[in-house]
């Protein structure tokens, strides 16, 4: 535990030393945030305050991916997890040290964005800041947990990169996080049910615009904690110390079980909710008129 | 296995697919004693003490480090020694102090940062980052970061590869000083001088197998080479002289006015050479003895360099 929260503060320190690291963590998003409120919500704070949910999503989606997953890579390509091979502790401090550093950060960006976001634009601050930060950490450590598992089945860093940008751009355009769910093709709202991304940015807006309680999105909550543990469980089961130790093709269906949790809550949705409704919902209350 | 022995190999063996790794590998390395496992690249070194370090699974024989099988009590035999592994780097922007205080968390037991700083001549360079460290100031902090949980045991996987000769020098006196602790180790190298000066026991490893053990001295005595002795008298002598010395095996003259012999028994050969000397009223301006290396022996062995 000691060796874990000690390496924990190695690597936030390692991330505040590091430019390019501070620019994609922290500067990066806050610039997403002005993009979304001038060009899409033109400054009016209904409109920020709704695009607050995709904003939070693309903050923590990419420390998930680039923040955990692919820093595990780099680490491995660069020899260093060879490094830490010989201690008693095993692969576990190494993997719930970044997820756990990524956390501290992101929790800190996204406070950070709720802050300009006031200051600048004038909207409230949440009504539900508890049942925010519980909905927020639960994406965080889900995202972390694809970062994990990605790195698990990739040998490489060029590998990785191209896994994390394919699953980066689905994530973003086919959820609601980037186009709003109302003006998403029908079949595409449907595929929207199965990534996590959507479940997050309906969260967080739901929170932000309706009293709504963390009851009500106990198969979203249960789902991101599985995808959690889960990442976590094959990150574990498929660490590699170093770059030799390749895995081969047929070792890599050992991801699919990651998908389970969305696979099931978007059979769920599809079947016998209303989550498309309602997020429609949510957009025409933010947006009247459209 | 005696009650001294902190770690005993037995009948080890390891393939990778159709390849033997390590065949039928035996020895022990008695508390206190520092044993050199030398070979060319390739020879299974890094497999074998991969092993014994609990980080790779072996296909048969029996292996027990200060009381551990590796295998099944893993955890508790890593927190009892110390590793160096080849080829392993740190984060560019830690510091050595931070690496030194966070690889220590990691152990129920462990020495200061401070100590470890004074001991590897690293306190200057405390709040240095790693990517500023030279070479042989990277290595230091290597085998300081071994020393963290301040083990009975050490395993070092050639600790000097790679270095200039000056570092290699530093990470001698750093091994030396191991040893005078009366720590046990055990390390891998394919250079001979590390090997001659810091091992007290040496196994030349080859294919997967020893080929032979024992004390430098022991081998180098085993050997079927022979000793160099070049010498330069006052005045000449005749060839056919010495030829006819105790074990000479070789003579011939040299432009410098000296001669060279070879021999299996050089201190015979010496002595029966300061008598000729002697009786012929003659003297030894400059003399040198070239005993043979573990290298003669290693190309004894195998009819090959350590480095083919």
């Amino acid at each position: 535990m000691k060796g874990t929260l000690e390496l924990t503060m190695v690597r936030l320190k390692l991330l505040v030393r590091n430019r390019s690291a501070i620019f994609f963590a922290i500067i990066f998003p806050i610039v997403f945030l002005f993009i979304y409120a001038f060009l899409f919500a033109r400054g009016k704070p209904e409109a920020v305050r709704f695009l607050m949910g995709p904003v939070v999503v693309l903050t923590i989606l990419g420390s998930g991916f680039w923040g955990v997953g692919f820093q595990i890579v780099f680490f491995r390509e660069k020899n260093i997890l060879r490094r830490f091979r010989p201690l008693p502790s095993g692969p576990g401090p190494l993997l719930v040290s970044g997820i756990l550093a990524n956390w501290v950060l992101q929790v800190g960006v996204v406070g950070l964005e709720f802050w300009i976001a006031r200051l600048v634009f004038g909207i409230p601050w949440p009504s539900h800041p508890v049942q925010l930060f519980v909905v927020g950490s639960l994406g965080l450590f889900a995202f972390a947990g694809i970062g994990l598992v990605i790195a698990s089945i990739t040998n490489t860093m060029q590998e990785t990169q191209v896994i994390c940008n394919l699953l980066w751009f689905a994530f973003m355009f086919l959820s609601g996080a980037t186009v709003p769910m109302a003006q998403l093709p029908g079949l595409i709202q449907h595929v929207a049910l199965f990534l996590p991304s959507f479940y997050l940015v309906y969260g967080m807006q739901s929170l932000l615009f309706r009293d709504l309680s963390l009851t009500a999105m106990i198969p979203e909550m249960v789902a991101l904690s599985l995808t959690t543990v889960t990442g976590y469980l094959l990150g574990l089961k498929l660490f590699r110390w170093d770059t030799q130790m390749r895995l081969p093709w047929r070792v890599k269906a050992w991801a699919l079980p990651a998908a389970v949790p969305f696979l099931v809550l978007g059979l769920w949705a599809n079947l016998y909710s209303d989550r498309i409704r309602e997020a429609v919902e949510l957009f025409r209350a933010a947006w009247p008129g459209q | 296995m005696a009650d001294s022995t902190v770690i005993a190999v037995s009948e080890l063996r390891k393939s990778y697919g159709a390849v033997e790794a390590v065949r039928s590998i035996s020895f022990e390395i008695a508390r206190g004693q520092v044993f050199g496992l030398l070979g060319p690249n390739g020879a299974g070194k890094t497999t074998i003490i991969e092993i014994l370090e609990g980080l790779r699974s072996r296909d048969g024989g029996s292996v027990s480090v200060c009381g551990f099988d590796p295998a099944v009590e893993p955890r508790e035999l890593k927190e009892r020694i110390g590793v160096q592994l080849q080829q392993t780097a740190l984060p560019d922007r830690i510091t050595v102090a931070e690496a030194l205080e966070l690889f220590g968390a990691f152990y129920r037991r462990r020495l200061a940062a401070a100590q470890l700083l004074d001991w590897f001549g690293l306190a200057e360079k405390r709040h240095t980052y790693y990517e500023h460290l030279s070479g042989g100031q990277q290595q230091r902090l290597a085998l300081a970061l071994a020393m963290v949980n301040d083990p009975e045991v050490v395993l070092f996987d050639e600790p000097t590869a790679g270095l200039d000769p000056q570092t290699r020098r530093e990470v001698y006196g750093l091994i030396q000083r191991l040893r005078e602790e009366r720590r046990t180790v055990l390390l891998t190298t394919h250079y001979i001088e590390e090997a001659e000066q810091l091992c007290d026991q040496v196994a030349i490893v080859d294919h997967g197998r020893i080929i032979a053990e024992g004390t430098p001295r022991q081998m180098v005595q085993g050997s079927q080479q022979s000793s160099r002795i070049e010498f330069v008298p006052r005045s000449p002598i005749e060839v056919s002289r010495l030829e006819e010395l105790e074990c000479a095996e070789e003579v011939r003259s040299h432009d410098g006015g000296g001669y060279i012999i070879r021999s299996r028994q050089a201190p015979r050969t010496l002595m029966a050479l300061m008598r000729l000397l002697i009786a012929e009223q003659n003297e030894v301006v400059e003399v040198h003895v070239e005993r043979p290396s573990l290298e003669d022996v290693f190309i004894e062995l195998t009819g090959r360099s350590l480095r083919d």
